[in-house]
């Protein structure tokens, strides 16, 4: 694995509640979005992520620091002593620990994903939607999402059918 | 929460909450369009769930019942409960709506009014799950007023949108020859059926003509098909000839968005219809006993079909009084076609026993399937819970089917434990495409029951019954047939055959009665068709 020895660049991003996260490029190209801005060379002082607040965005490039390569992470020399899988599943025991947060945390943490294009991110968080979306009634769903029912008694009724039939 | 109506359902950007959506399992997607207007619109904007189209629920046989002075349609199903749970049944009529079902395809029909003169000839597709109905404009160039030469072509996995296809058949209109035995090339082109196939004649490529009608764009139009790598000449030939004045039993089944089509002189045309070309290869086989089947009328049953099943692709079948042969398309990658005789059987011993069977009086099974018919009432096609508690009931203990001359009903005994070797053996294949078939396993309970027994000593005379061609089993190795009034199903890895039911209704009202159609029926809910809301005009 290519190693970058010196001077790593570093990256200053900046939340709309003013905070400002000092992050190495490597870890803040694990962002689609960002890595774009940095390769069309807009990213000369400081990239504002908007809609991101400060908690969010510290939690984002927490989850970037765990994931970026081990080289780029902890420097020099890192390639061989650590084996993948040990790796992997360490990796995936941290995202577990990870997304152990309340739910408006976790929805926050998915637009902050889908905007930010980590896709790594984006399938670990909305993975648990997903599941509660796959083995929840219809009503646990909706308060899930805090969403209404906004279908009529009979509307629903039809719909119900089409599934019971089309989908045993 | 306190969002608006056009915010509910949106606590993601929508990217997100499609993506979401996107990655549900199919059964979970279903449901989730029950959640609020927002994601039905989303789900159904983005065809999610037309992935999960496939594989599908088959509950059970189609067909129309002729009464020899009329033919009315019903549904032939395993024993399902009699839940009056609403969302267990489906609609499954027309009410006062006569339609005569010429034409299937996965779950579309394309049907006739037979009921009003008015409107005597106009065709409609329609799909009987979702009650909804499209009328067919007719074609620009005239007819003959059946369906003689149309195909249907709707794969909902692929697009909502339905195709209807029209082989030109060089013949006046059917009601205009009663005095004409011979063509008359005036009369032809007057009647607008130029020589659309001979006009190309003597030129290197060979196109075929044919008029398309697209769902989507609601108009005809006009095709043409080249050649594709499998084309010869002589049988294009053969397929464009004219043909005399009487109607020819084409059928054509639509797999993997190409069209095969049972044409007449014993050649399959196959139309790849994205690519716009077409591939001919000729039937396998000795065609010289099915000669009375080229211009039969549709009452009966066929001896030989082309076949497709959704999941295991195209074959042909016959049958030559008790000798059947089931033949598979290979198309290789270079683009020939080939037949392969796949399985082979004489079904004299079969027919003995379905005989000795029949001189019983109706024989009472496990399991066995019956006639609904359609009325004004609904009819429960699917009962989730309750199939499960038929399959709990019924598949234990049915070892010793191999004994009976067929697995009599009152074993009722809980013998979990004992499905031995002989059960298990002869179940292997079944297991494994109930496997595969997802979705399916509750489709057919009866796999283990009524099996037929064989009496190979036995060589009386036969009386003369003979098999008809009902269709494959969507998902099994298995093919469905007709036995005089019978259905069995037979098992083509075992050569065993399963006795399902008895096809006719229980309270005959005309001494007349014959199975004039039947295919395997799976329902399907995706469609683009409008909502009927009342009779057609």
């Amino acid at each position: 694995m290519a190693t970058r020895e010196a001077g790593k660049k570093m990256i200053m991003l900046k939340s709309p509640d003013g905070m400002e996260f000092e992050v190495e490029e490597a870890v803040a190209m694990e962002s689609q979005t960002i890595r774009k801005m940095i390769e069309d060379d807009c990213a000369d002082t400081a990239i504002l992520i908007p809609n991101i607040n400060s908690k969010i965005l510290s939690r984002v490039i927490e989850y970037c620091n765990k994931h970026v390569p081990t080289t780029g992470a902890t420097g020099a020399a890192a390639s061989d002593t650590v084996a993948p899988a040990a790796l992997a599943e360490d990796l995936k025991i941290w995202d577990a620990e990870f997304i152990k947060v309340n739910r408006a945390t976790r929805f926050d943490l998915i637009q902050a994903a889908s905007y930010l294009n980590i896709k790594g991110l984006l399938d670990l968080t909305s993975q648990t939607t997903i599941d509660t979306i796959s083995d929840n009634s219809l009503e646990e769903i909706r308060s899930f999402l805090s969403t209404k029912n906004d279908y009529l008694p009979e509307e629903e009724q039809t719909i119900r059918r089409e599934n019971q039939w089309a989908f045993q | 929460m306190d969002a608006n109506d056009d915010a509910n359902g949106f606590c993601f950007p929508y990217d997100v909450l499609l993506e979401i959506l996107h990655r549900l399992p199919a059964r979970a997607l279903a449901d989730s369009r029950r959640v609020c207007h927002a994601w039905r619109t989303i789900i159904d904007a983005h065809s999610l769930l037309l992935p999960h189209a496939f594989p599908r629920e088959f509950p059970g046989i189609y067909t129309i019942i002729y009464y020899g002075f009329t033919s009315d349609s019903a549904l032939f199903v395993r024993p399902m409960s009699q839940s009056d749970e609403p969302g267990y049944r489906r609609p499954f009529s027309w009410g006062d709506w006569g339609m005569c079902t010429q034409q299937h395809c996965n779950g579309l029909f394309l049907v006739r009014d037979s009921y009003h003169l008015e409107y005597a000839n106009e065709m409609y597709a329609c799909n009987p799950t979702t009650v909804r109905a499209a009328h067919l404009p007719r074609p620009p160039t005239p007819w003959p007023c059946n369906v003689e030469g149309m195909f249907l072509a709707f794969d909902p996995a692929m697009s909502r949108y339905h195709k209807v296809f029209l082989l030109p058949s060089k013949k006046v209109p059917y009601r205009w020859f009663t005095e004409k035995e011979q063509w008359d090339l005036e009369e032809e082109e007057s009647y607008g059926f130029a020589s659309q196939f001979g006009e190309l004649d003597g030129k290197a490529i060979k196109m075929l003509p044919l008029l398309v009608f697209s769902s989507q764009t609601g108009q005809w139009e006009d095709k043409k098909f080249a050649p594709g790598r499998c084309a010869p000449g002589h049988i294009y030939d053969v397929v464009t000839t004219p043909r005399g004045f009487k109607r020819l039993a084409w059928s054509a089944e639509y797999w993997h968005g190409s069209l095969y089509v049972h044409c007449h002189s014993g050649v399959l045309l196959i139309l790849r219809c994205s690519e716009g070309v077409y591939d001919m290869v000729q039937l396998p086989g000795d065609l010289a006993p099915y000669d009375d089947e080229e211009d039969k009328e549709s009452w009966d049953l066929p001896k030989r079909s082309v076949l497709a099943s959704y999941e295991r692709g195209v074959c042909y079948v016959t049958l030559n009084k008790y000798h059947l042969m089931v033949w598979a398309l290979i198309e290789s990658t270079d683009g020939q076609l080939e037949w392969t005789l796949a399985h082979e059987a004489d079904l004299r011993p079969h027919s003995r026993s379905m005989e000795s069977l029949k001189r019983k009086a109706r024989p009472r099974m496990k399991m066995e399937w019956e006639l609904v018919e359609t009325d004004e009432k609904l009819i429960s096609l699917s009962g989730q819970s309750s199939n499960e508690e038929i399959d709990e009931d019924h598949d234990t203990g049915e070892e010793e089917y191999n004994e009976g001359e067929v697995e009599e009903v009152e074993r009722s005994s809980e013998e979990d434990d004992k499905n031995d070797d002989i059960g298990e053996e002869s179940n292997d294949d079944e297991a494994e495409e109930l496997g595969s078939g997802e979705g399916s396993v509750y489709s057919w309970n009866s796999d283990e029951h009524n099996f037929i027994d064989l009496d190979e000593s036995d060589t009386t005379d036969l009386e003369g019954y003979l098999f008809r061609i009902i269709g494959l089993h969507p998902h099994k190795d298995v093919l469905l047939l007709n036995f005089c009034s019978c259905v069995v199903a037979y098992h083509l890895g075992t050569s065993r055959m399963q006795y399902l039911g008895h096809i006719f209704p229980k309270q005959l009202t005309q001494n007349a009665a014959n199975v004039r159609c039947a295919f395997p029926y799976r329902p399907c809910y995706f469609d683009a068709l409008p909502q009927r809301k009342s009779q057609p005009s």
